[in-house]
């Protein structure tokens, strides 16, 4: 199970509909470094990022669920 | 039939063994050692397919994976398999083999016809004529489905077996050739485990069929001999007759084996394939390279073969493919095919180049044998229905693209082409490295290394042995190097001088030019695709490679292009004016070739293993008891419990009746059952639902909706409260997984200030509903607890001893009669089952199944989230806004539930229908129209998600999904069927005791 990660939840009382919108069904399609969330759903159960190259499909950094995006050369980091 | 072709000695062939097959209804011999290919050649079958569209006879062209042509439907019945190469099934004992696309048989072909009105069938006939209007497909259908079919699949079900092995290496050698051998020699010497695959059943690629020696001895020799080496070493793995199909991430890689294809019927024991995971530190690709046709006037004709794989037929199988041949090259390679042919007793009668002074080693050698090369020219013309008879050649003009002078015949049954080699780049451009254009040799290279991985022989553009065999030690070594082990590439093995000559000197000419108006040049021979096709495909702007690929089907034959791909290009390259690179090719798609769906599931067969069952703990006694089962997520649950000649809907009315007039029970174990607790179990709650829970006092339970943040229904559920920080959540039997999912989600990635643990116990509790006017009789002989209704009101539970079970009872209701439902451990649930049918004998107890709790609860108008919701609808469009919290700050879903669109007053809203027919039950999914009787696309405002014959209503009742619906009650609405146009009322989704009295009774 992975989807872009790093998607903060607007305050639901002051988002516009535009806002929420975008929130809710506007994700990112990089070629090249993409910030993902997976879910160990058979396992552990547990929730934890990934920064994957969507090209050559290379593991470039996993990390924590709360964690930042780390810096990576061909990606932006974001929090 | 005698072996006419057959020489006396040579090659690799067992003579002593002679093997009896039957090709097209004929018994043939053949030898062991052989494949079908060169035993019919043996025999002096020439004639072996018709081809896709002209139905053009046809001959073998090549030796191995590559082969368009002599496509096998192999075997019979269920064990029949279609379009299998002959140049790749071993000969065994009984083989029986047809040929395909040729009714009544290759000699006599009634398609034949369609090469008279080829005209009418031009590239892009199948494209242009099926696209719209769907009528001509409808016409044309019939006719092209009959002539065109290539093999036929079985119609029985695969009596085989097979397996899939995973498996772990340092160094995986694909393809053991001379390259592949010393990657695996010098790889395996350091101790590396070593994965060694090839597609044939020995290795030595090329090396069977030369004649070029290797430290002193043949190279068949020196291939066995090192391959013995190999076998001796305990971390090394061999692998023949083994094709690596696939290419994928981090060095994953798929390998069909064929285990016990090459054996006759009576010896084939265990898994007939067996498919390999394999997940390799680092990879060496040996895979070698495929010679290319030349592009010909009537080069299809039965009897035109690559020179390479000719010379394989001579050299290995000691069978001559033609008695006597002109070879026709662009480059040195096919001169030693020439002089092999020759040393095989077949008379060589010129050698046709197309450059203008051909010089090198193996030039020099042919004409010192007194073999005629006719420099700076081309084949015209080749002559002969069923097989080659004769070639006009013709001078070349300086440039190539004209031909001209005087015409000479000459008289021949073989023509050996080669247009250069194409390396076998397959796996490399898989794993991610983008091929590279070489001018020198005029076709793509692997490119850089994406993955751990090295590219060696043939398919790195080298041709010469020594290079081979150099290239190849050196990245054995290198390879496990770096795989950790300490490794050498050692001393290479001496070979004889000219052999490590791999130069081809080669001059493309992609299309060779005739002075024949409209000779068909084919550069695709299994799809039948011309020079010309090309040309019209440039023409109306098929332009890019894409799309040239779709509207000519070039390469898109069952041997996906290997032959035709190149040229094919190149073509398109000269017509735009273009380098080939920036024409580009199109994606090398896994499979490498055509891999059996058996080999693919593996031992994952029959209703058990595809899809595992989930039984509750009563499945036996259901089974015991005429259940008729139906899967609800991986559950068995009864849909009903048949009596002896009774119908299904008998039994439903019947359940549905028993219900509603005194008590019936139903296994509910499969419901999702989430155990929730922590201090911030309450809180967690109220963001999940859409209504309130923090408010429910301990000991009730309360009903919930589940949202997706865009307010759209995802679960429900009824939740009890077990104590101050603990929940037991129960969920719809197939959203289980997802809604656990989902609060670990919310948990663990935004809420993670609240302390909530979430753990699964579905399968601990089995559940049993007791539903009906006697529920509560029938329970209270069971149980000590005070089941009265004030003791025990609506929307409560309690823990108690049911049948000297320690249990916990529900006053719950799906079917809108008076209810409980007792949930205990799994292991007793079958003693409490029992014990409820004993002690509700009295009562004309039933139990009953899923289908008469949906007809009870549509009685009642209760939703089941994902039939009555389709992922758009909210709660307000279900009516049910009741559900929805005003109070609460915020929970997940209360924004999107204020989205425009989710606002919107023309949204699908579930109201009731009746139909004007009593008895009209609706087709569940059928389309609600304003205009019925509209040509199509006919509008729609609705749909109907639920439809039954409700016996307590004594009519047929549904629940619907339609625009504005709440507002629209006592309309009639249209619900247009495949024969009729069915009317119906909208009412009231509630059909049977609207005031709920019997639920709190
Ligand atoms: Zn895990």
């Amino acid at each position: 199970m992975a989807a872009q990660a790093h998607i903060a939840r607007p305050d639901p009382h002051t988002a516009s509909d535009k806002e929420w919108g975008e929130y809710l069904f506007m994700r990112k399609n990089p070629k090249g470094v993409h910030f993902e969330r997976w879910f160990h759903a058979n396992g552990c159960r547990k929730w934890f990022h990934m920064a994957r190259h969507t090209v050559s499909h290379e593991i470039l950094a996993i990390y924590g669920i709360t964690e930042p995006a780390p810096k990576l050369d061909g990606g932006e980091g974001t929090s | 039939m005698t072996q006419a072709f057959r020489n006396a000695d040579g090659g690799l062939i067992d003579r002593g063994t002679r093997i009896n097959f039957t090709y097209d209804g004929q018994r043939y011999q053949g030898n062991a050692g052989d494949t079908l290919a060169s035993a019919l050649l043996a025999n002096g079958v020439r004639l072996v397919g018709r081809s896709f569209k002209y139905h053009r006879p046809r001959g073998i062209v090549g030796s191995g994976a590559e082969e368009p042509n002599a496509l096998i439907q192999l075997g019979e019945g269920a064990l029949t398999e279609p379009n299998t190469r002959a140049t790749q099934i071993e000969l065994f004992e009984g083989l029986v083999a047809n040929s395909q696309n040729a009714w009544p048989g290759v000699g006599f072909d009634i398609g034949g016809i369609n090469n008279i009105v080829s005209k009418v069938i031009p590239a892009g006939f199948y494209y242009k004529t099926f696209m719209w209007p769907a009528k001509s497909w409808m016409l044309y259908e019939k006719f092209i489905r009959g002539a065109a079919g290539l093999g036929k699949a079985p119609t029985e079900p695969d009596p085989d077996i097979y397996e899939k092995r995973r498996v772990h290496c340092d160094v995986l050698v694909v393809g053991a050739g001379p390259a592949g051998l010393a990657a695996a020699r010098a790889a395996g010497a350091s101790g590396a485990r070593i994965i060694l695959a090839d597609e044939q059943s020995g290795f030595g690629g090329s090396l069977l069929s030369s004649k070029a020696t290797v430290d002193g001895k043949s190279g068949a020799q020196w291939a066995a001999d090192v391959t013995q080496e190999l076998a001796g070493q305990e971390e090394v793995r061999l692998l023949p007759r083994t094709t690596v199909t696939g290419y994928y991430d981090h060095n994953f890689l798929v390998a069909v084996e064929r285990i016990t294809d090459h054996l006759p019927f009576a010896d084939r024991k265990g898994p007939r394939q067996r498919v390999w995971k394999i997940r390799a530190k680092q990879v060496i690709l040996a895979t070698g390279a495929i010679e290319r046709p030349l592009v010909f006037a009537e080069n299809d004709r039965p009897g035109v073969m690559l020179a390479d794989a000719a010379k394989t037929y001579v050299n290995r199988f000691g069978a001559r493919p033609g008695s006597r041949a002109v070879v026709f090259t662009n480059n040195d390679s096919a001169y030693r095919a020439a002089i092999d042919a020759a040393d095989g007793g077949i008379h060589v009668v010129a050698i046709v180049d197309l450059r203008a002074k051909p010089e090198g080693t193996f030039v020099r050698q042919a004409r010192d044998r007194g073999i005629e090369v006719i420099a700076n020219s081309a084949i015209t013309a080749v002559k002969g229905a069923k097989q080659v008879s004769e070639v006009d050649v013709m001078t070349l003009s300086d440039d190539g693209t004209s031909v001209s002078g005087g015409r000479r015949s000459l008289d021949c049954d073989l023509v050996m082409m080669s247009g250069g080699w194409n390396p076998t780049v397959h796996l490399a451009s898989q794993s991610g490295a983008k091929t590279v254009w070489d001018d020198t040799l005029a076709t793509f290279l692997p490119g850089e290394p994406k993955q751990a991985q090295r590219n060696v022989g043939g398919v790195a553009g080298q041709f010469g042995l020594a290079a081979c065999l150099e290239s190849g030690a050196s990245a054995g070594a290198g390879a496990a190097l770096d795989a950790g082990f300490d490794a050498q590439a050692g001393k290479t093995p001496a070979i004889e001088a000219g052999e490590g000559d791999g130069e081809l000197n080669l001059r493309p000419i992609w299309t060779v030019p005739s002075d024949r108006k409209g000779a068909k040049r084919f550069h695709d021979f299994q799809n039948d695709v011309t020079a010309a096709d090309i040309a019209l495909a440039h023409r109306e702007n098929y332009a890019s490679v894409e799309h040239f690929k779709r509207y000519t089907t070039t390469g898109m034959g069952t041997d996906q292009g290997k032959t035709s791909n190149v040229n094919g290009l190149a073509i398109l390259a000269e017509l735009r004016n273009e380098p080939v690179p920036s024409v580009g090719h199109t994606t090398f798609r896994p499979f490498y070739t055509a891999v059996t769906v058996g080999a693919l599931a593996g031992n994952d067969t029959g209703p058990q293993l595809l899809d595992p069952v989930r039984k509750t703990a009563m499945h036996t006694w259901h089974e015991a008891h005429g259940a008729h089962f139906e899967d609800v997520g991986a559950w068995k649950r009864p849909y009903c419990y048949l009596r002896e000649g009774e119908s299904v809907k008998q039994a439903v009315d019947r359940e549905t009746l028993a219900t509603r007039t005194s008590v019936a029970i139903l296994d509910a174990s499969t419901l999702g059952k989430i155990d929730i607790q922590g201090p911030d179990a309450a809180e967690f709650l109220d963001r999940i639902y859409t209504n309130m829970f923090s408010s429910l006092k301990v000991g009730s339970c309360r009903y919930g909706f589940m949202c997706k943040d865009d307010g759209m229904v995802f679960d429900d559920g009824v939740t009890a409260r077990i104590g101050e920080n603990r929940f037991l959540m129960s969920t719809t039997t197939g959203g289980a997984p997802n809604v656990l999912n989902w609060l670990e989600e919310w948990l663990q990635t935004e809420w993670t200030d609240l302390e909530v643990y979430c753990t699964s116990v579905t399968t601990q509790w089995a559940a049993i509903a007791i539903a009906g006017p006697n529920s509560r009789r029938l329970l209270s002989e069971l149980t000590n607890v005070d089941l009265s209704n004030d003791a025990f009101p609506f929307m409560t539970w309690q823990d108690g001893d049911v049948a000297g079970i320690p249990s916990r009872i529900f006053r719950i209701s799906f079917s809108g009669e008076t209810g409980f439902e007792v949930q205990c451990p799994a292991s007793y649930a079958m003693a409490l089952w029992r014990a409820l049918m004993t002690a509700g004998e009295k009562f004309n107890i039933m139990p009953y199944g899923t289908e008469a709790m949906h007809v009870l609860r549509a009685e009642k108008g209760f939703v089941i989230v994902g039939q009555d919701t389709d992922g758009t609808t909210t709660p307000h469009d279900l009516g049910m806004s009741w559900i929805v919290s005003k109070k609460k700050d915020d929970f997940l879903g209360k924004r999107g539930l204020a989205r425009p669109d989710t606002l919107r007053e023309d949204r699908k809203q579930l109201v009731g229908l009746i139909t004007d027919d009593p008895n009209e039950v609706i087709p569940e999914g059928a389309h609600i129209s304003p205009e019925p009787h509209a040509p199509p696309p006919v509008p729609m405002e609705g749909w109907v998600s639920s439809s039954y014959y409700s016996p307590n209503c004594g009519r047929s009742i549904a629940l619907a999904l339609i625009q504005r619906g709440h507002e629209r009650m006592g309309e009639s609405v249209a619900i247009p069927l495949e024969d009729k146009v069915v009317r119906a009322k909208i009412v009231s989704s509630v059909f049977f005791d609207e005031e709920g009295e019997r639920l709190r009774g």
